[in-house]
């Protein structure tokens, strides 16, 4: 599918998707007689059109969508590729409330997908709330206290944008833990259990998104193991454990949620401009290089 | 091990194998067994019920021999320390991994038979004996895929690295820009492999992993890639022109790891049984240190490439995933494709068809597909 035809998709689903909201809005006001009232009885007849056609225009957007191979599990060496839409924002795979994404089967020991980005320009305009995160990337203590559970760190471009995967693996599977929301969504898959004892079904699951958590410093994680990177562009894929040469790390960018919706953007809320040693995104170690350059005479 | 779990063990003379063999003709051994060694089988005849007892009768004992003699899987466990090379097999009917027997040479050409319940009675106190005590993670300066070629390399970077520390120390030189002469590692590498000594790394690993041979060991220096890739090394040059690589993070940091704590190594393969023949189903080299547990699994993909997964776990990991492993080598087949859980098996390789080549310029026997000669640096044909 070409730009063009792109464009012409996304007009015509997310035209369809609002004029659905607006008749659902519509259906849901008091009728008399309800059932018998002939204006209902219409709105739904448009409904059910409109939402086959609706049906048809999401999998025509979904299979059109690219299969990237995006990250690797630290623990098989297995590729975890992902249909996403990187050729903007504007696409409803980058819906916040209603994402549009492949049902997809990651392997064994895929656990989370998280991300960043990075904007390069204007984002593209689309009515749908969208929050790819913050600008550079980041993991979670949380998850990584685990011994299990590693993180691999890599990159790929959204449109113009640079955007940053981080993808959690964890071998053996982590039960009984939060995960975090998929890369742009207000959600997550939690899947079931098939116990002997105790079976339950996959489901939904949503979680507030706390900054606080957020650690952007990445050297001890990569130092400790914890975190490994893949290098931009790199289709191999090759996993990396050592520190020297990282380009993620000391990436200049805000470290607060970055939102947008028809064109605006907006932050959870600005970053003090003097940082102090109580906020967690205070970068200690940059801070202590620059007291030495000082110390040296270089600063 | 819990109480009560410990093993029914059993002495018994090589020679005597023969006879045993021969007294009960539906126990001939099959090629999973250790005891298909000929040598073991050999033996003059002697009254087994006077030398042994009963014991020759007994039903444990005449099982644990169907074990051994008539295995569904076996397990090849190599160990290297201060004892110098030892080897050990263990022998098992099914998937089950239940009613085990371990054979261990004992002294005066006896063999030593042990046998467990269950296949974890064995392996889980041998592998905390073996693991390093570490429970905080540590950096994997080789993460998964590496090719086999690629592992060689890194294995005798961190070699290098050792016999440049083990030098420096003697001419009482400190330096903080480690480097090593280009051909100089080329060439101690083929040494290296040549030598089969256990006390470093690169020979250690090729002589405890069984079955390694069956893999191909090229020098290569295309393979070099991956010590650039993950910093091992660096580009450089000495003032006189000469290349060198300069050890970077991950070479100085596994190098001094290995330099100042490694001492042993363990290998082992499981191979099961399917149709007439075995098939490998896991190959592992471990290495403890201070900071983890070195595990290096080999494997091959579908195309049939060499590969390695190496991991630094603790002590804890590392007994899961060799819990984790076996057991999913040991689901059969059919059940395996039912649950697209297939993992990639490395087929078995007649140790005796790896090529014998040697240089035409110096005569030094040269390793299976290297291009160059390791002793004289010769192209090869």
């Amino acid at each position: 599918m070409n730009q063009e035809e792109r464009k012409q998709l996304l007009e015509h689903l997310l035209s369809l998707r609002q004029s659905r909201e607006d008749l659902l809005f519509k259906m849901d006001q008091p009728f008399e007689g309800k059932g018998q009232n002939p204006e209902l009885a219409s709105l739904q007849e448009r409904l059910e059109q409109e939402e086959k056609v609706l049906k048809q225009l999401k999998e025509r957007y979904l299979e059109n969508l690219p299969v990237r191979k995006v990250s690797r599990c630290p623990f098989t060496g297995n590729v975890f590729s992902l249909s996403i839409d990187d050729e903007g924002l504007d696409g409803p795979w980058w819906d916040y409330d209603w994402p549009e994404r492949m049902e997809s089967q990651p392997h064994d020991t895929y656990f989370a997908l998280d991300g960043a980005l990075k904007l390069e320009g204007s984002p593209e305009w689309a009515p749908f709330f969208c929050s790819p995160g913050p600008e550079v990337p980041f993991v979670l203590p949380r998850l990584l206290k685990f011994v299990q559970v590693k993180a691999v760190l890599s990159s790929l471009k959204i449109g113009a944008h640079q955007g940053y995967m981080m993808v959690y693996y964890a071998e053996p599977m982590l039960e009984s833990e939060l995960r975090v929301n998929d890369w742009g969504t207000g959600r997550y898959w939690e899947p079931g259990h098939l116990l002997p004892e105790l079976w339950t079904a996959g489901d939904y699951v949503s979680i507030d998104p706390n900054p606080d958590e957020y650690d952007f410093d990445l050297e001890p994680w990569i130092k400790s193991g914890k975190l490994l990177w893949i290098s931009p562009e790199d289709q191999t894929l090759t996993l990396h454990g050592h520190v020297s040469r990282c380009p993620y790390l000391n990436l200049l960018g805000k470290r607060r949620l970055q939102h947008m919706q028809k064109g605006e953007i907006w932050w959870d809320e600005e970053e003090d401009e003097i940082q102090n040693e109580d906020d967690p995104a205070f970068d200690l170690a940059h801070f202590e290089s620059v007291i030495e350059a000082i110390e040296r005479g270089e600063g | 091990m819990d109480k009560g779990k410990e093993p029914i063990r059993l002495m018994m003379k090589k020679e005597d194998i023969g006879t045993f063999i021969s007294e009960n003709p539906g126990l001939l051994p099959n090629e999973g067994s250790v005891l298909t060694q000929e040598s073991w089988a050999k033996g003059a005849p002697r009254d087994l019920k006077k030398v042994y007892g009963d014991k020759m009768t007994q039903e444990a004992f005449l099982d644990m021999m169907t074990t051994v003699l008539q295995p569904g899987w076996y397990g090849a466990v190599r160990l290297v320390g201060s004892q110098g090379l030892q080897e050990a097999w263990i022998h098992g009917l099914d998937a089950k991994m239940e009613g085990v027997v371990l054979v261990e040479q004992g002294e005066a050409g006896a063999l030593v038979l042990a046998r467990y319940d269950r296949l974890q009675d064995w392996l889980d106190p041998f592998l905390k004996g073996i693991a390093a005590e570490t429970e905080l993670p540590e950096a994997n300066y080789l993460p998964p895929k590496t090719t086999f070629e690629g592992l060689l390399f890194v294995l005798h970077a961190v070699d290098a690295f050792r016999r440049m520390s083990y030098e420096n120390m003697l001419k009482h030189i400190f330096s903080d820009q480690p480097y090593v002469i280009v051909s100089d590692f080329l060439k101690t590498m083929a040494d290296a492999l040549k030598s089969r000594d256990i006390r470093w790394l690169l020979p250690a690993f090729m002589e405890v992993t069984p079955g390694v041979e069956a893999y191909e060991a090229k020098i290569d220096p295309e393979h070099m890639a991956v010590l650039f890739e993950q910093d091992f090394f660096r580009k450089g040059k000495l003032a006189s022109g000469e290349d060198v690589l300069v050890f970077g993070e991950a070479g100085q940091v596994m190098g001094v790891e290995f330099f100042r704590s490694w001492y042993n190594s363990y290998g082992m393969r499981f191979a099961v049984k399917e149709g007439q023949g075995f098939v490998t189903k896991e190959q592992w080299f471990i290495a403890p240190t201070l900071l983890g547990n070195h595990l290096i699994r080999l494997d091959k993909d579908d195309q049939g490439k060499s590969y390695v997964n190496h991991q630094m776990f603790t002590k804890e990991q590392l007994i899961y995933m060799a819990q984790s492993l076996l057991k999913n080598a040991f689901i059969p087949r059919a059940t395996k494709e039912k649950h697209k859980l297939e993992p990639k098996t490395v087929p078995e390789i007649e140790a005796g068809n790896t090529e014998i080549r040697f240089c035409g310029n110096c005569g030094a026997q040269v390793i299976p597909g290297a291009a160059f000669c390791g002793s004289c640096g010769n192209k090869l044909a």
